[in-house]
């Protein structure tokens, strides 16, 4: 997959880029509003990641550049900008997400992949794990054809493990995840020990859910390879 | 004491000191007058009588006699002449008091002498008028003057307190419109007030100038604080994503993966700080729309089943009875479930285990009242003051402090009147009270 990073902070692209190449993506960067349009004139990506703020330009701009002249690309808008106006507009004029900063690495992950297993919708959205099927795209559970009902929470963070697969989550990341802008100032990560206890204890019925690890100091992960 | 009735108090004790004074001294000046017309009346009179003497000659008077003598019928006045030898008349003024026994009436009288010679013989005229008369109009004048005096004294009073309520009109308008109608923040398009005291006006003024300086100041520290969380975000977000990277990393060991977790923990306690300010600052400055319709209802029920597995895993009870026709208006869906969902959080984290909590709401007075109560550990009354301060410390919370931060703030974006009352221990009720809702809606 084409990604196209528009960010004029070069040590936080670097980082994004480092971490996108290791999931198999391939980054190409601008750091201007100048750069970033004359880059989008010559070459297509999948999945442009856009930052607003940048030196030379509005970056809703280029937003309406792309929605005219490659309408079917993924838009992720990382901003900075506290305006919620920002994200109102950003999301009218077609971006498919906003990511406001800091985001975690493993939030943009997830959010990518939601976006492009819903936007390409292929068999892709249905993870096998231990004996259970977890479907992204209807968020459902089964095992062995019995379905399992999760709270929307629980789904969530199922899924945020899932698609971070085999990589530790913190609390607080899973936390932030999954309650968005509410979790600023209710950082109860014990909320998510409660939620993994639930998940456990609905699936433990049907089957082991031992590719369900805690990750003593940190948080937890599920691990494919169980 | 207001001070309108100072300013006449001042007025009239002072207006007491002159009138006292003045009393005391009426007799005095009084009496002074009345002596020195009568000595003038008494010059008139002696003229009058040698007028008389030379056009009939004093033998006309005497008679032959030595001496001569008249009254009036009241022996107001009298008039006498009488042959003197020239030694008895040492000492002798001209005016002066007397006691006289005339007719076998003994009377006091103002008496004015005259020694005069009348072939070679000296003779001395007396006209004498009676004291009496003297101190009847001296005594009716201080009279008619004290009853004058008082009624002036009332009059000015009344014609005081009015002038000075019609001249304090412009200062209790000032005190009204400028400092008690004014809410934080300022409403600063305001018309001067209507007045010729320059006082008052230089007041005026001065207090416009005082909340335009505070506004100013306000204003710059929320954008202070919008603008350094905003540049805080970039960093953080590079820490993150650094730590993130990091993790990867296969040559880790446990103890390099563990520290490298603390620190993002720490990172994420810092972003969600950051965060907190930026919501404030946004909220502050008006950056969400009021135009969200809301069915309470069915915003606390979406909360209890997002919290329900908090609330089994506590075995806390939640009874929320919600009147389900209610709709809350000119509100911010985001915002409003910010709110609710915060205080329901916080009332199920500083819960007991097996406490409940219990969601009421009421008419209350043209307002529409909803009381959250918990079985928690309470509030202490010292902190209870400062809950909603930013950043303000609360034993054993461990919170950063901005929770209820944000919840003052929402209420008070959208005009919801907030209250706690807690007991240590025993619990806590929130009540918020809302002014714009429409009822019965189905």
């Amino acid at each position: 997959m084409k990604v196209l990073l528009i960010e004029d902070e070069h040590t936080l692209s670097n980082e994004i880029v480092n971490f996108l190449t290791e999931l198999q993506y391939d980054c190409e960067t601008a750091d201007t509003f100048r750069a970033a349009t004359s880059i989008l004139t010559e070459r297509y990506f999948d999945v442009i990641l856009l930052d607003l703020g940048l030196p030379d330009g509005d970056g809703l701009n280029i937003l309406r550049a792309i929605k005219i002249n490659q309408g079917d690309s993924i838009v992720v808008i990382l901003s900075a900008r506290g305006d919620i106006k920002d994200r109102i507009e950003g999301l009218q004029l077609g971006a498919d997400d906003y990511l406001p900063k800091p985001f975690s690495l493993a939030e943009l992950h997830a959010r990518l992949q939601a976006i492009i297993r819903r936007k390409f919708a292929t068999n892709g959205n249905i993870f096998q794990i231990g004996g259970f099927s977890v479907d992204i795209a209807t968020r459902m559970v089964y095992c062995n054809d019995h379905q399992i009902l999760l709270y929307r929470k629980e789904f969530d963070i199922l899924s945020y493990l899932i698609l971070n697969k085999n990589r530790p989550l913190s609390r607080s990341q899973l936390y932030e995840y999954v309650w968005g802008d509410l979790s600023i100032s209710n950082g109860d990560s014990n909320y998510i020990d409660v939620h993994i206890k639930n998940i456990r204890k609905k699936l433990v019925v049907y089957a082991s859910v031992d590719w369900l690890e805690s990750v003593r100091g940190i948080g937890y992960k599920v691990n494919f390879s169980k | 004491m207001k001070l309108n009735h100072k300013l006449n108090l001042y007025f009239a004790s002072s207006k007491l000191i002159i009138i006292g004074l003045f009393i005391l001294l009426l007799p005095l000046i009084f009496n002074w007058y009345s002596v020195y017309t009568i000595d003038k009346f008494l010059r008139l009179q002696r003229n009058e009588a040698f007028q008389n003497i030379r056009t009939n000659g004093l033998d006309f008077y005497l008679e032959g006699s030595q001496t001569y003598g008249s009254y009036t019928m009241l022996k107001d006045d009298y008039i006498a002449i009488q042959r003197v030898v020239p030694d008895s008349l040492i000492g002798l003024r001209e005016i002066d008091d007397q006691i006289r026994v005339i007719d076998r009436d003994t009377a006091e009288y103002r008496v004015l002498k005259n020694v005069f010679t009348h072939n070679k013989k000296y003779y001395i005229l007396e006209i004498g008028r009676s004291r009496e008369t003297i101190e009847l109009y001296s005594s009716l004048l201080q009279d008619v003057g004290l009853v004058l005096l008082l009624a002036l004294f009332f009059i000015t009073i009344i014609l005081d307190f009015y002038c000075s309520r019609q001249a304090l009109k412009p200062f209790w308008s000032i005190i009204d419109k400028r400092l008690v109608k004014q809410e934080f923040p300022f409403d600063l398009n305001f018309s001067p007030i209507k007045t010729t005291t320059n006082d008052f006006i230089f007041l005026d003024t001065s207090l416009k100038a005082l909340m335009e300086s505070t506004t100013k100041a306000f204003n710059r520290e929320r954008e202070f604080t919008a603008n350094a969380s905003h540049e805080l975000l970039t960093p953080i977000s590079i820490l993150r994503s650094k730590i993130e990277n990091m993790k990867f990393d296969k040559d880790l060991n446990e103890v390099q993966a563990l520290k490298l977790s603390e620190m993002d923990n720490t990172l994420d306690r810092l972003g969600r700080i950051v965060r907190s300010l930026l919501l404030l600052a946004r909220i502050d400055s008006g950056q969400y729309k009021k135009t969200d319709k809301i069915r309470l209802q069915e915003v606390l029920s979406d909360i209890v089943s997002e919290l329900s597995p908090m609330l089994e895993d506590r075995s806390i009870n939640i009874h929320a009875d919600i009147k389900e026709d209610l709709l809350l208006v000119g509100m911010n869906q985001e915002l409003i479930f910010h709110l609710f969902y915060n205080l329901i959080n916080n009332a199920i984290r500083y819960n007991k285990k097996g406490g409940s909590i219990e969601i009421k709401d009421a008419y209350v007075d043209n307002t529409y009242q909803i009381l959250i109560a918990d079985t928690g550990k309470g509030i202490r009354m010292e902190d209870l003051e400062s809950i909603f301060d930013r950043f303000s410390h609360h034993e054993g919370s461990g919170r950063h402090g901005l929770g209820m931060s944000i919840v003052k703030s929402i209420a008070d974006y959208f005009d919801i009147k907030i209250e706690v009352k807690s007991k240590l221990h025993q619990g806590t009720v929130i009540s918020l009270s809302m002014r714009h809702y429409e009822e019965n809606a189905s």
